[in-house]
């Protein structure tokens, strides 16, 4: 509350002192300083209605003056501002402006208004929740030193009771009392009656609360008659209340209760909020004395009002008190002392037993704490167990991906392997192709010449000639077909157009071209995926991929069999096909060779061995992924699982 | 009724494929052959009468494709043709679809397919 007090004085006090300085700001004839003028008055003129207004006009007001590099008005807006923002509560932002304000005043060598700006900063650092009281001294302590270098006392004194507050809020009284005792004297040397009985009030009230009731009212008896002589009854109010608090303190009531009740009355006329709250409180605790317990009760419960406005939750507490106390103070009295007779007649009885209470709840207290010391231990052992399964699941787990990696790192390896064998593959058939058709070509030109002359001569043995030609012309067929197929080892990736494709429709079309080999052998089921209609693809590629497969499926099947033809989206949402069939099935040494180029387990002529290597290398090209599962004697599943572009864009 | 046969050049860097080509044909067309792109132009310029061109991809110094681009605009009413054993060139595609070159074919070469080609 005294904090309150102190604000407000300050605040009172320093309005009176400061504005001095601020009088060389005369408008001048220049316009842009006249319009930043017009704005700060109008910031202060609504600062009393809240500042949030002021601060809309003081901000126009620096807009103005930043725009125009006025700084000397530049700073008196920051200043402003910081006044403002201070009341709306804002600290840190008062704390900014008035910084700015301090920065400009310094450069421009405006002294008196620098050290304005270090007390006003000092108050911040004092007032607000930022409760930084050594800094709000530095602050005072320089304000003062800079007004005193000038010469000007009179706010000098100002800040010098500043300090006093602060050193008063440390808890360090003496210290207060004895920069109060400094101002009086500053003030003094120039006269100043208003910073005197301000000193002097203080005096007695810093005496007061140190318990010097007999010091502190000559004080403020000093103080009273010199604000009388000014006719400044704002300042004799809380005076007054001072004189009270010395009377009580010195135990004469009816002084006490006389000064105590003009303060009031004076608060009360002046609407003094905080006055009023100050000298009731007096006045509560003057009746109380007196015991005048109705007085003091309606006493406090207008104190009670005023607090609730200022929030004082304290004294409200205590006027609840008051109001249960007073109607039943003599039965609680009575009863207490009942209760008091009858408590004292059963600690003697329970006093023996009580002992031995004692003593077992000792011995209880100490099993208990022994028991907590074991549990503890046990479940520090059991989190320290629970810890290493953890680690060891952990190990485990690292461990079973290592093994991952490593095998995952084979598969890379032989993968590798492969498409290098590939590639190599790919750039020698580009060249062999050539070379092998050009005498192919001269074959197949001779086999053609030849026809021409056996069919214009007649020769004997007519038709073995033509049989012989005919070998010929085979032979040329299936080197050529072997040249063409290698010749796809050389096509380059983008040589392939991707479009969507219905993978039910082209696994059938390969079923259409397969039937005249499959249908006396294998009976072909299909389970076709919906989900697989539009599937993005090379068609010729993929085509030729499945009808290997196929074909190979039913090499595999000796005599009759089952195909089973699928499609399905795997776990990645990758459309696959499956091809399974229940034939002879591979080793495992022969399932590692498949895509080998010229690799085949079929009779001699029977097979070329480029199918799996081909639909591998067109497999790749595709993005795609093939592989075989198979049994001996049981049958081979072959897999070819597309990439998934519909997701991947 | 010689005179009547039509007249094929027949380009190859192989001596054996020309001779092979002559026989395969000599009843059909009057073929002359080059060696080289070089020795095709001389050809040309020698027997205007020539009616279709036919000619390897692939040969030292100048290759087909090369050969025929540079000659098929001032002999723009004969009918030039490529025969070899590469997969058809992308840059053949595109000559294909200007009507530079009316056709691709293969090695080992189909007599019917030639022929075919040619009567139209």
């Amino acid at each position: 509350m005294n904090t309150i007090f102190k604000c407000f004085r300050i605040l009172l006090i320093g309005s009176l002192f400061l504005r001095v300085d601020v009088a060389f700001c005369s408008p001048q004839s220049d316009s842009s300083k006249r319009v930043i003028e017009q704005y700060l008055y109008q910031g202060d003129t609504q600062l009393s209605q809240g500042p949030d207004k002021a601060i809309s006009y003081y901000n126009q007001a620096l807009q103005y003056a930043s725009n125009h590099q006025d700084n000397i008005l530049l700073a008196k807006c920051y200043s402003k501002l910081g006044e403002a923002h201070y009341l709306a509560g804002s600290f840190y932002s008062a704390l900014y402006y008035h910084q700015k304000a301090l920065i400009i005043y310094d450069e421009e060598k405006l002294d008196s208004l620098e050290a304005d700006e270090l007390s006003k900063i000092g108050s911040i650092y004092y007032f607000s929740d930022i409760g930084e009281l050594e800094k709000a001294l530095q602050f005072y302590n320089a304000s003062y030193a800079e007004f005193e270098r000038l010469g000007l006392l009179a706010p000098a004194g100002l800040n010098l009771n500043f300090s006093a507050y602060v050193y008063w809020a440390k808890g360090e009284k003496e210290e207060a009392l004895a920069i109060h005792k400094k101002a009086f004297e500053t003030f003094e040397k120039v006269n100043n009656k208003l910073g005197m009985a301000t000193s002097l009030s203080d005096i007695g009230f810093t005496l007061n609360s140190i318990g010097n009731f007999k010091e502190a009212l000559k004080n403020n008896l000093e103080a009273y008659t010199l604000e009388r002589e000014l006719e400044n009854k704002q300042m004799q109010v809380p005076t007054l209340n001072n004189i009270g608090l010395s009377y009580l303190g010195l135990n004469m009531l009816d002084s006490a209760q006389y000064y105590s009740e003009l303060s009031l009355s004076l608060a009360n006329i002046q609407g003094l909020l905080l006055r009023q709250n100050e000298a009731s409180s007096t006045l509560v605790n003057i009746y109380d004395a007196q015991g005048k317990k109705s007085q003091a009760f309606d006493m406090l419960k207008t104190h009670k009002l005023l607090n609730d406005s200022l929030k004082n939750s304290t004294q409200a507490r205590k006027l609840m008190a008051f109001e249960i106390g007073r109607d039943y103070e003599l039965k609680e009295q009575e009863a207490a002392l009942k209760a008091l007779k009858a408590q004292e007649l059963a600690e003697i009885k329970l006093s023996k037993r009580k002992r031995t209470i004692i003593g077992l709840t000792v011995i209880l207290i100490l099993a208990l704490a022994l028991i907590a010391v074991i549990s503890r231990a046990v479940i520090i052992r059991k989190k320290a167990n629970e810890q290493l399964a953890l680690q060891q699941q952990e190990l485990e787990e690292k461990n079973k991906a290592l093994e991952n990696a490593l095998s995952e790192l084979k598969e890379t390896q032989a993968q590798l392997i492969q498409s290098e064998k590939m590639a190599s593959l790919g750039t020698l058939t580009a060249g062999v192709a050539h070379e092998i058709n050009n005498p192919l070509n001269f074959i197949q030109g001779g086999i053609y010449a030849l026809e021409d002359v056996l069919k214009e001569n007649v020769v004997s043995k007519k038709e073995e000639n033509i049989e012989i030609l005919a070998q010929m012309q085979m032979g040329v067929n299936r080197a050529s077909e072997i040249v063409r197929s290698l010749s796809r080892f050389s096509r380059r990736d983008d040589d392939f157009e991707m479009t969507t494709l219905n993978l039910s429709e082209v696994i059938n079309n390969c079923l259409l071209i397969l039937n005249h080999s499959l249908k006396y052998k294998c009976e072909i089921l299909t389970d076709f995926s919906p989900e697989c209609e539009s599937v993005i693809s090379n068609e010729n590629a993929l085509h030729h991929i499945i009808v290997n497969l196929i074909a190979n499926a039913a090499d595999a099947i000796q005599k009759e069999g089952t195909i089973k033809i699928s499609t399905y989206l795997d776990q990645d949402k990758n459309p696959t096909i499956c091809v399974e069939d229940n034939g002879e099935g591979m080793p495992a040494h022969v399932l590692a060779r498949i895509f080998d180029p010229f690799f085949t387990t079929k009779k001699p002529g029977a097979g070329t061995g480029l199918g799996l290597s081909i639909s591998y290398t067109l497999t790749k090209s595709l993005k795609a992924k093939l592989w075989h599962e198979s049994e001996p004697e049981k049958g081979t599943k072959a897999f070819l699982a597309l990439t998934n572009d519909r997701y991947h864009g | 009724m010689v005179e009547s046969k039509k007249i094929i050049l027949y380009v190859d860097d192989e001596q054996i494929n020309l001779r092979v080509f002559q026989l395969m044909f000599k009843n059909q067309f009057h073929i002359i052959t080059a060696l080289s792109a070089a020795e095709a132009v001389e050809k040309l310029e020698e027997h205007p009468s020539i009616n279709f061109v036919i000619s390897d991809y692939r040969m030292p110094e100048i290759n087909g494709f090369e050969f025929i681009r540079n000659v098929q605009p001032t002999y723009k009413e004969k009918n030039f043709f490529m025969l070899s054993g590469f997969d058809q060139p992308e840059e053949v595609n595109k000559a294909i679809e200007l009507g530079m070159i009316k056709k691709y074919f293969t090695k080992p070469m189909n007599k019917v397919e030639i022929l075919s080609a040619l009567e139209n």
